[in-house]
């Protein structure tokens, strides 16, 4: 395979994470934002919205947390 | 002391066993779901609590999952929008018939009697495939039979194959039925049915799956929130832990060799099923010792067999680290 077409594969996988992850984000939402209409169930629309944020904030606080810990973990691996 | 209604030891412990699902979910791709359901029943959670705070419990995990896999290779839409047309289809009809079987007083004991199944028989398949090193069997012929159905419409799939949109709703409709009525993801049965039965490609399978699992049990936890049946402290405890457990059990994946360590995990899934039903039987007969070996025995073998992961990773990082550092050092002195 040649640079061109790796870099267009990339760019391809890229743009299909994007539009994967923009799914996930806008799906639930709509489903949130359309569901009231027909329910009027506004505490299962907040039940599905607070899981949904706190598995938002946990993916970035842990993946901030890894970066910063991983080092010192590996130093401390090292020299037992 | 209390926190939003829910005492500070079943917090923690519901952090801690979250830990260990994650964990699991991370290292062998599964087992998140089908864990969390009968674990809650163990503990004395009703069964349509137990199922619709599973299932948010799902929903919360194939979210950090699809943020997690960042890059999916491929995602086949179309499959994901039939399927996922089916499975929320399914999803409804299964929550219909679980309240159905709660407001006949028998919801705690069928949700049970089928967890002892499906547990029973995926421990089995497991331990199977650690005994034949999981080589496929047949997933060629599966393929082929399933083409044959060419009902219009028909939609290819990556891979080449054609499948008929009503194969694709029919199986949908299944899972999400399964997936409405015990609170699991049924991400180990579409991936199967994808790959054996569909003839689309892992990668494929596995980025279509996860996809389709976030919608449908978004959808799953929003009826069931409905009705009430969702214990959002529990579930909030469960994902600080898993999201956690998640990370350890992926980059556990990278060094461990999953094929050591998944007879332990066969067990694992054969214990929770013997927890389920022996935690039925002391509730019908009274036996308050079988309930505290039921629950000893679930958080017991995901506590050994997380540990087992984690014992394992530490072993093969500092064994790694420590010959990067002699090579260092020898090449310093020459």
């Amino acid at each position: 395979m040649s640079d061109r077409d790796a870099e267009f594969a990339a760019a391809r996988r890229v743009s299909t994470a994007r539009v994967v992850l923009l799914g996930i984000s806008v799906l639930p939402l709509s489903v949130l934002l359309v569901s009231p209409a027909f329910s009027g169930s506004e505490q299962a629309v907040a039940t599905v919205g607070y899981i949904l944020a706190e598995s938002l904030v946990l993916h970035v606080g842990y993946g901030a947390l890894a970066r910063a810990v991983r080092p010192a973990a590996r130093e401390i691996l090292a020299s037992t | 002391m209390e926190l939003f209604g829910l005492g500070l030891s079943m917090i923690g412990l519901s952090v801690v066993f979250g830990l260990l699902i994650g964990i699991l979910f991370g290292f062998f791709g599964m087992g998140g779901s089908f864990l969390v359901t009968p674990a809650l029943l163990v503990v004395g959670y009703p069964a349509p609590v137990a199922v619709g705070s599973g299932l948010a419990f799902v929903f919360g995990t194939s979210v950090i999952g699809t943020l997690r896999h960042g890059e999916y290779g491929h995602v086949s839409y179309t499959l994901a929008a039939t399927m996922g047309l089916g499975m929320t289809l399914g999803i409804e009809v299964g929550t219909r018939i679980l309240f159905l079987f709660a407001d006949l007083g028998r919801a705690d004991f069928v949700v049970s009697a089928v967890y002892v199944g499906l547990l029973g028989s995926v421990g089995l398949c497991v331990l199977r495939e650690t005994r034949t090193d999981g080589a496929a069997v047949g997933a060629g012929r599966v393929a082929t039979t399933v083409q044959t159905v060419t009902l219009p419409p028909v939609v290819s799939l990556p891979g080449g194959a054609t499948v008929s949109v009503w194969v694709i709703l029919v199986v949908g409709v299944a899972i999400g039925m399964l997936s409405g009525c015990l609170g699991v993801g049924g991400g180990f049965l579409l991936l199967p049915v994808m790959v054996s039965g569909f003839g689309i490609p892992a990668a494929t399978a596995a980025g279509t799956s996860i996809l389709q699992i976030s919608v449908t049990s978004a959808f799953g936890t929003f009826v069931y929130a409905q009705s009430n049946a969702v214990s959002v402290p529990v579930v909030a405890a469960l994902l600080v832990g898993s999201a956690l457990g998640a990370r350890i059990g992926a980059s556990a994946t990278q060094v461990v060799n999953e094929a050591d360590i998944k007879g332990y995990f066969a067990v694992l899934l054969l214990s929770g099923g013997v927890a389920t039903g022996s935690t039925q039987i002391s509730v019908v007969y009274g036996l308050e010792t079988l309930a505290t070996v039921s629950t000893v025995l679930i958080f017991g073998t995901a506590l050994l067999v997380s540990g087992a992961i984690v014992r394992a990773w530490i072993a093969a990082l500092t064994k790694s680290d420590g010959r990067r550092e002699s090579a260092r050092v020898h090449g310093r002195g020459e």
